[in-house]
């Protein structure tokens, strides 16, 4: 980190590291291959009616278990007949709106929280952090049972239940990030020059305490399509059994298991191809960003 | 060191109380209860009025979180509201399964995952890391569910060669149970045909279990050694000349290893939570699948005490590794 | 009759829903002399007991129609030559759960049955493979009438339980007076007890029970019960070692572990060798049983391992080594055993019959206190199509609520309306009833998890399906689940739902049973679970209630079935099947209508 960077207004200092960032993402193969996967899965969700080739929800039961590649059945279908690749491609809209729900709320409260421990310390830090400790020792999978048992089924209510494993995750981050930045020269450079409270938290802590959260909230969309997958596989997902969510899928195959076992492996691939996505998109951006790398 | 131990454990009270709280709390917000999860069809008011009583669910709140706290302190965590079993004895029965499990997973991972993760940095940016790095990405994106699924399909059914439903073929044990950790039992009574039945269970499910772990351990030990062997005593050592080997196992290996201890720790909870999809699959009689069949009958006995005990072996494990990380870490014991 | 006569015969065959269709066979209602007849045909494997006295009164009336019996289904190993049982070896059976508790007197579903009645016997039992046949276990002989208060029962004698000590009169004693005086806290899980009984204490029917002599045992009801000798012959109903009960300190809720452990407290053709939750139950071969050795009991060890899913079941049984028989194969997986040539499937004969249960009360001023509404569900259902997929083409369409397995079938199903699968006349019917695309008639349907039944083998499954065809035919519906036995039946019978799935197994085969039992008057008013009751169905019942021989019953029971059918109170779709799978040396077992079996004839042909 060069001197001149650290004098510069924080807004002008991060710009310069987003777009640096940005350029090395470009070149990063994992971030090109993680992006197109990711970007085939988004475009899968828009497109879902245009791409669809039957209704995913209503099936019809003279077409059960049509093998793939049938007809007009690319993925073929299940014991509803039900049109698997429909499913595959609506199940996408469903899992990255609750991924992308849960993330954020996580986020927004996790930094909400993180904040209030990173700025103000003392107590608030240890009443926060305490309650992240135990948060945090509760597997998060058992902790997300607990909440749909508790809100119901529902996508919001998985969503929120996702999120709450991700808020003290977050949380911890940006505390993290914050104590470290208290020291940073131009943080003292704006004290110095009299910026205080919420103004030098927002303007000056927080865009620069940015960058382990991005990377951090790609990687969770990731673990959170895993999780709310593995609700809808042991049985806590939304409330319509028809809905093409691919963790229900998955469970809908479990019982037919040895009648048709490809109808596992669709919404299977379905999840890894996405949550790899996010997860290589993590990794080029954690490395984009990491100033260690940039020297 | 004494100190920072003690510090350590003084700091899990407040964590503990704090989790018997947030436990009761929340166990009290969900919808049912277990007086009408016990009479079923057959709840008449006076009935229901009864149950209740019997279960002292009539109390205020803070005289039921104290009588339950109470009863922590004695080391009794009540009996399940359904089955009226001991929870204590049935948590004690159900671990070891997990434990096994879980060990079994975590050796998987060890052993492949180090081993991968120091010859992929060896030969970094090498095809074989390319292979390396790609394969470990995939097994931390691969959901234990569907990865479950496949192994019990490819192994199982299509090719049945190992057994996928429990932890041994009943018919076959006849070691008796003083551990309840099947191998060791095996092992004790010298049961070699019952060692091997209780070994053929555990691999699928390990497998499943263990292959995140794995990847990440890979990683980190990928990265891990990177940096070791820039560092400037393993260069020196290199130009003094002494064999690779040596070089691999005294100087990068054992100060590689500090981060990997430190993230097999943290694996401890990510095993939990996946052993409850695990046991799911595989009929595994474990704490993780008691507990989840527990939130679905509301069962808050076995709810809250099972939560409690892991959440206590979490922490404690937690605790060790830090320990641990700091015994090893001559910095981290100075400061 | 008086009306708590009825209560508590309606509380014994509540008790059967709580056992989840169980299928214990209970009596008939009082009033229909012994519509029980005795003959479940031949069943492989038993005979009567020699020198078992009939008690008066039941079989007493001519044939009441041909009871279910398991002629159709001959078991494992009944081929003839399959050679002379052996004695020996350890057979692994995969169940669905274990039991709920180890006190049979605690228990109430099939599951717990299927292991404590291996180890504990009742006085009288169900012949093996019967519905309706009583023969004597541990009472060798009784009298009493169905009609009277006084029942004297006479020991076998040379009985002794699992811990050595005899049975005799005072043991029986002991467990009645046990039965009766059960803790407060512990009442609600003796659901059983207290149902037969009629509750406890003051409440219970048991006036006294008396030690006549040694091997003689009187009981005096309070009033008469016409269902007592088919009450005390289940499960629950064991007797136990009183010095075991003792021990274990049965009577404390809270100290006891006779609930929890495994006890040397009875007397049937295995014993307890011990008990893992969610693992096993392990049971060992009684060498001292009192019955004839040549009957059996054959098996070293018999192991009961819990596995929910039905497909890993089936796994289970096809890795080689391990478990050798399960039960409740999933029926799409039947061809899979049927192919298999190491393996045998063993069908029970069918007498369940799913049902849509629709309560139009559910919702106030919902679309479906209209029976035209009602009637266009029925024919917005295309039952047939679900026969195939989830049935494995095993089952039937249920064209009225009885199976015509029943030997009442003919006559009570006579000219009474079907509803053919038929959209058009479906949306006919909304727009009679003043509804259209526009305003489309709004509907919640609901269906249990974590549960498979012998009539629904996959609820989910069944649902979407059913769901689907209802849109189809211009319902807006909303889908809701609950687990089965926490939320899901207190709110189906309790009037929660529009619409939902539920089922019922046949405990004896008279119409009331099934009739009846749902849309009887309770407490002078009609079930809250469907809320049906239309013009002209009380004065049915009370005509039918009061019907004695076949012929009139039937006929008053077919003006029943009419009526409810024809206001579509409910919608009748499928009968299922349940069957068992076994590896093919395992011989003997013979299968029951009701679910429940003895393993004692089972035995293996060769040592594996």
């Amino acid at each position: 980190m060069t001197a001149a960077a650290a004098t510069a207004p924080a807004e002008e200092r991060s710009i310069g590291l987003w777009r640096d960032a940005f350029h090395r993402l470009r070149r990063h193969p994992g971030a090109i291959t993680g992006g197109a996967m990711v970007l085939m899965m988004v475009l899968a969700a828009v497109f879902a009616p245009q791409l669809a080739t039957h209704d995913p929800v209503r099936g019809d039961l003279a077409n059960s278990y049509i093998p793939p590649l049938t007809g007009d059945h690319l993925f073929g279908t299940n014991v509803q007949g039900q049109d698997v690749f429909s499913r595959i491609v609506y199940g996408a809209r469903l899992t990255l709106g609750i991924a992308v729900m849960s993330v954020t709320i996580g986020v927004l409260v996790g930094v909400f929280f993180g904040a209030l421990a990173g700025y103000f310390r003392g107590w608030v830090d240890g009443l926060i952090m305490r309650m992240v400790d135990i948060m945090l020792s509760v597997p998060g999978l058992l902790l997300a049972i607990a909440v749909v048992a508790w809100l119901g089924r529902g996508v919001v209510q998985i969503a929120i239940a996702i999120a709450l494993i991700n808020i003290p995750i977050f949380a911890r981050i940006l505390r993290g990030s914050l104590l470290a930045l208290r020291e940073a020269d131009y943080v003292i450079a704006a004290r110095a020059v009299g910026v205080r409270g919420p103004a030098l938290l927002l303007r000056h802590m927080l865009p620069n305490a940015m960058g382990p959260l991005i990377v951090q909230a790609t990687l969770a969309l990731g673990t959170a399509v895993i999780d709310a997958a593995a609700l809808g596989f042991l049985g806590l997902g939304p409330p319509d059994p028809r809905t093409p969510e691919w963790g229900v899928m998955l469970a809908d195959t479990y019982r037919f298991l040895s009648r048709a076992p490809y109808l596992a492996f669709f919404p299977g691939i379905a999840i890894v191809i996405t949550v790899l996505g996010f997860n290589l998109l993590g990794d080029a951006l954690r490395e984009s960003l990491d100033p260690r790398l940039r020297r | 060191m004494t100190r920072f131990i003690v510090r350590r454990l003084l700091l899990l009270i407040p964590i503990l109380i704090g989790l018997t709280l947030l436990i009761f709390v929340f166990i009290h917000l969900l919808p049912g209860d277990p007086a009408t999860t016990i009479l079923g069809e057959r709840a008449t008011p006076e009935n229901y009025a009864r149950v209740r009583a019997a279960l002292g669910l009539d109390l205020p709140l803070h005289e039921q979180y104290l009588r339950y706290m109470g009863g922590l302190l004695r080391g009794d965590l009540g009996r399940s509201f359904i089955t009226n079993r001991d929870v204590v004895a049935d948590f004690a029965q159900r671990f070891p399964a997990t434990i096994e499990l879980a060990l079994a997973a975590m050796l998987f991972a060890v052993t492949v995952g180090i081993p991968l993760g120091m010859i992929t940095a060896k030969r970094r940016a090498t095809w074989v890391d390319q292979l390396g790095t790609v394969g470990s990405l995939i097994g931390i994106s691969i959901p234990i569910f569907f990865l479950g699924l496949m192994l019990k399909y490819l192994f199982a059914i299509q090719f049945p060669v190992l057994p996928s439903e429990g932890r041994i073929d009943l018919a076959m044990q006849t070691f008796p149970r003083t551990t309840n950790l099947l191998v060791i039992d095996a092992l004790i009574a010298l049961d070699f045909r019952g060692l091997l039945d209780v070994a053929r269970h555990l691999v699928l499910p390990a497998i499943a279990l263990g292959t995140i772990p794995l990847a990440i351990i890979m990683r980190i030990t990928r990265a891990s050694v990177i940096d070791v062997i820039n560092e400037d005593y393993v260069r020196t050592a290199r130009a003094k000349g002494l064999p690779e080997r040596m070089i691999d196992g005294r100087h990068v290996l054992r100060n590689a290893l500090l981060p990997v201890v430190t993230v097999i720790g943290l694996q401890i909870g990510l095993l939990l939570g996946g052993a409850i999809l695990t046991e799911t699959i595989f009929a595994w009689p474990g704490v993780g699948r008691w507990i989840y069949d527990a939130v679905t009958t509301r069962d808050y006995a076995v709810i809250q005490s099972g939560v409690l005990l892991l959440a206590l072996i979490f922490v404690v494990v937690n605790l060790v590794v830090d320990v641990s990380y700091a015994l090893l870490n001559p910095r981290i014991r100075h400061s | 009759m008086t009306s708590r006569l009825w209560l508590s015969l309606l509380a014994v065959f509540a008790l059967v829903v709580g056992a989840c269709g169980t299928q214990v066979p209970a009596s008939p209602p009082a009033g229909t002399p012994g519509a029980q007849t005795p003959g479940a045909g031949e069943t492989p494997g038993t005979g009567q007991t020699p020198g078992t006295e009939q008690t008066p009164g039941t079989g007493a009336t001519p044939d009441t129609g041909a009871t279910p019996d398991t002629g159709a289904t001959p078991g494992t190993g009944a081929t003839p030559g399959a050679g002379e049982p052996q004695t020996g070896g350890t057979l692994v059976f995969g169940g669905s759960r274990l039991a709920a508790s180890l006190d049979p007197a605690l228990t109430s579903d099939g599951e717990s049955f299927r292991i404590l009645q291996q180890v504990y016997e009742p006085l009288v039992d169900l012949a093996e493979g019967s519905v309706s046949e009583i023969v004597g276990v541990l009472a060798e002989s009784w009298e009493g009438e169905p009609a009277g208060t006084t029942w004297t029962f006479n020991l076998r004698e040379g009985v002794t339980f699992h811990d050595g000590t005899p049975l005799n009169a005072e043991a029986v004693v002991a467990n009645f007076e046990r039965w009766n005086t059960f803790p407060e806290e512990m009442q609600p899980n003796a659901y059983y007890i207290g149902a037969v009984f009629g509750g406890f204490g003051e409440n219970s029917i048991i006036e006294s029970v008396e030690a006549t002599d040694d091997m003689t045992v009187t009981v005096t009801l309070r009033r008469p019960k016409a269902d007592f000798l088919q009450g005390i012959a289940l499960t629950p109903f064991s007797i136990v070692s009183p010095a075991v009960l003792e021990e274990m300190n049965a009577a404390d809720p809270v100290a006891g572990t006779f609930s929890t452990e495994p006890s040397q407290g009875g007397t049937g053709p295995f014993r307890w060798d011990s008990y893992t939750p969610d693992e096993s139950a392990q049971l060992v071969r009684n060498e001292d049983y009192w019955g004839d050795p040549s009957e059996g009991p054959f098996l070293d060890r018999l192991i009961i391992q819990p596995i929910p899913n039905p497909s890993a079941r089936l796994q289970a049984l096809q890795a080689p080594g391990g478990v050798a028989g399960i039960d409740l194969v999933a029926p799409t997986e039947y061809e899979i055993v049927e192919n298999d040539p190491n393996l045998e499937l063993v069908e029970r004969l069918s007498y369940n019959t799913l049902y849509l249960g629709i309560n139009p009360t559910a919702t106030e001023d919902g679309p479906l206190s209209d029976v035209r509404v009602r009637q266009a569900v029925a024919h917005a259902l295309n039952r047939e199509a679900l026969i195939e997929p989830f049935y494995g083409g095993r089952g039937s369409v249920a064209d009225i609520f009885m199976p015509p397995t029943s030997g009442w079938y003919e006559q009570v199903s006579a000219g009474v309306p079907t509803y053919e699968y038929n959209v058009d006349r479906a949306r006919e019917l909304l727009a009679d009833a003043g509804y259209g695309p526009d305003n489309p008639p709004q509907v919640q349907f609901w269906y249990p998890t974590e549960v498979t039944r012998p009539y629904m083998p996959d609820p989910q499954g069944l649902a979407e399906a059913t769901i689907t065809m209802l849109e189809e035919a211009g319902f807006e519906v909303t889908t809701g689940s609950a687990i089965w036995g926490t939320e899901y039946i207190p709110a189906a019978t309790t009037a929660q739902y529009d619409m939902y799935w539920l089922g019922w197994t046949g405990d004896y085969d008279d119409p009331w049973n099934w009739y009846g039992y749902h849309f009887d008057l309770r407490n002078g008013e009609p079930n809250q679970q469907f809320n049906c009751d239309p013009e002209g169905l009380r004065e049915a019942f009370e005509t039918a209630n009061t019907s004695y021989e076949f012929d009139e019953r039937a006929a008053a029971f077919n003006e029943v079935a009419r009526i409810i059918h024809e206001n579509a109170c409910f919608v009748t779709m499928v009968h299922g099947d349940t069957a068992l799978a076994f590896e093919p040396h395992v011989e003997g077992y013979v299968p029951a209508p009701t679910g429940s079996e003895s393993f004692k004839g089972v035995w293996l042909s060769q040592d594996q």
